[in-house]
């Protein structure tokens, strides 16, 4: 039983994000060459059993990848046509947490297989107390996937726990704020998370560190928070190109079509241009502020084209949204951010308005 | 057979279904009313599918106190389908016989008899809306139900698969299985008449 788990979740789920891991690859043993490489991960290992602060870090990275694992089963059981995965329930809880544990453990394998690693090196170099603690750290994520696995398999016919209440901006929904209310309506959960994270690292990094601030420091910042928006794009375009695709039909002059979103991003990035105006003044210029945020926009519009070229997967996104990161990391060095924004803003349009005709929707929806 | 006391269904504070107290004896029934009645929202109710307030019991199992029975004997069949489409017939069937407890007999036998047989080993991308939805319909009967509730099981059928589901049926219930269907459509059945519920003003009455 477990084939169809693997190829439903944890088959999907490498391939969804074979990106993400080739990205990983490249970093821990693609950087440096042959033996090196692995001199580096052993290095490292010995640092995350040797200090207690170290393990705390690695304890932060395995935790948020647990987070990512057990968020796309969680999104994975709840698409319509995974709907038949509720047959589970017809199972006694043993063999059904026995069934799920082994999915746990096929997704979390890349963290699972280091921190047995990391655990053995502590071993190796008699750090008993922290090998330990690694192992059993690892235990606890797969058990705690597990756990919430089983528990949300189960769950269809119980009230959830926590309801969160829905935000009708507008008694009115008119058509250039659909994807804002589409935000707030059917996917709350992620934006305000979203949010919250890029207003806590905002928080964190400029209000908290005020005295030792750097204008470069702040614009790698609002790169990195642009890029942590980037899923936004992908689920606008598949909400219009398949829940709204009767707007096809209906005679809205392309452009406007394409200023929908620059509208929505230019709400949606908002907070950041207040919180920067609020509490970063003193170091950077008016000027600066404003051409962040409008990168931000352009970027986001940008993104949003991309979602238009044939065959655009979730890999190849991220792939591009790694590259633009970096490329516009490398950028901001040598051009003005205006230029950059402008650059930006006419490829955004000129994509858009290229392919918004020729798109023709995939089988399968995209999310 | 199903038992349903103080049930009660709400989206957003605005009830859609409202049942104080329901006894049905084991019996093949109709569900009818108008779009948006609350036909669907009941039936995946009793499928354990959605949240309610209330209890619904088959054959004195509640879903809230014994899951694993309760969706050993409660089967469904959706209206319009939707399955990945990666997976071929044959893993949906095989997944189903484990978890429902199907023999491989029977995984053959209905196969046989819808005539899905032809096609199950192709992935079910690759299927019409009609060969899903017979599909739907097999999975529907696998294992040992008590209760099989079908969402407008007619749609999307031809005539002969039609009459193939009416004489499965025919078949299971002579084994004591009842059934829940909702269907616009007229259903006749040669030696049986099914007991029609009505669901209007938001409950549920017997016609």
């Amino acid at each position: 039983m477990i084939g169809i788990l693997n190829k439903v979740i944890t088959g999907r789920f490498y391939k969804v994000n074979a990106g993400f891991f080739l990205l990983l690859i490249m970093l821990f043993f693609g950087i440096i060459p042959g033996k090196q490489a692995i001199d580096l991960q052993y290095a490292l290992m010995q640092a995350i059993t040797g200090s207690y602060a170290f393990l705390g870090v690695a304890m932060l990275v395995w935790l948020a990848y647990n987070v990512k694992c057990i968020s796309f089963f969680l999104k994975e059981i709840q698409m319509p046509e995974n709907g038949f995965l509720v047959n589970l329930q017809a199972l006694d809880n043993q063999k059904q947490f026995f069934l799920l544990l082994e999915c746990q453990a096929g997704l979390y394998m890349p963290s699972l297989v280091y921190g047995v690693f990391t655990a053995m090196v502590g071993f190796k170099n008699h750090f008993y107390p922290q090998a330990v603690l690694v192992l059993i750290f690892q235990i606890i994520m797969v058990l705690l996937g597990t756990y919430i696995y089983a528990n949300s398999i189960n769950s269809t016919y119980k009230k959830p726990f926590i309801t969160l209440p829905s935000f009708n901006l507008f008694s009115k929904k008119s058509y250039p704020f659909y994807l804002l209310h589409y935000s707030l309506q059917n996917k709350k959960g992620s934006f305000i998370g979203i949010k919250f994270f890029s207003l806590l690292l905002l928080q964190a990094m400029v209000a908290a560190n005020a005295d030792k601030l750097s204008k470069e420091a702040i614009c790698v910042l609002i790169m990195f928070l642009i890029s942590a928006h980037s899923l936004l794009p992908m689920s606008y375009v598949s909400f219009m190109e398949y829940e709204l695709s009767f707007l096809r039909n209906l005679p809205i002059p392309t452009l406007k079509r394409f200023s929908v979103y620059v509208l929505t991003y230019s709400l949606i990035f908002l907070p950041e241009l207040l919180f920067l105006l609020w509490n970063a003044q003193q170091v950077l210029p008016l000027q600066i502020i404003l051409s962040l945020y409008a990168l931000a926009i352009t970027q986001m519009c940008l993104y949003t084209s991309l979602q238009y070229l044939k065959k655009m997967k979730s890999e190849r996104y991220t792939f591009i949204v790694f590259g633009l990161f970096f490329l516009n990391l490398l950028l901001l060095a040598s051009t003005n951010l205006w230029v950059l924004a402008i650059i930006e803003a006419i490829a955004s349009t000129l994509l858009y308005t290229f392919l918004y005709n020729q798109f023709e929707l995939p089988g399968e929806k995209k999310e | 057979m199903l038992q349903i006391k103080d049930y009660k269904k709400q989206f957003a504070n605005h009830l859609i279904v409202g049942i104080p107290s329901l006894l049905l004896p084991h019996n093949i029934y109709w569900l009818k009313g108008e779009n948006g009645s609350g036909k669907t929202t009941l039936i995946k109710s009793i499928a354990g599918l959605i949240p309610f307030e209330g209890s619904i019991k088959v054959n004195g199992v509640d879903i809230h106190q014994n899951r694993k029975d309760y969706r050993c004997i409660v089967n469904y069949a959706e209206a319009e389908p939707l399955y990945p489409g990666f997976l071929t017939g044959n893993d949906l069937l095989s997944f189903y016989a484990k978890t429902k407890g199907a023999t491989d007999t029977q995984v053959q036998n209905i196969m046989a008899a819808t005539g899905i047989e032809k096609y199950a080993g192709s992935k079910i991308g690759t299927y019409s809306s009609g060969m899903a939805k017979k599909l739907s319909l097999s999975l529907g009967f696998l294992g040992n139900p008590k209760l099989i509730l079908l969402d407008e099981p007619l749609i999307t059928l031809d005539l002969e698969s039609v009459a193939i589901l009416q004489k499965l049926m025919e078949e299971y219930y002579s084994q004591g299985v009842s059934f829940l269907i909702t269907s616009h459509q007229e259903i006749h059945f040669p030696t049986l008449s099914p007991s029609r519920l009505m669901v209007k003003d938001k409950t549920i009455s017997i016609i």
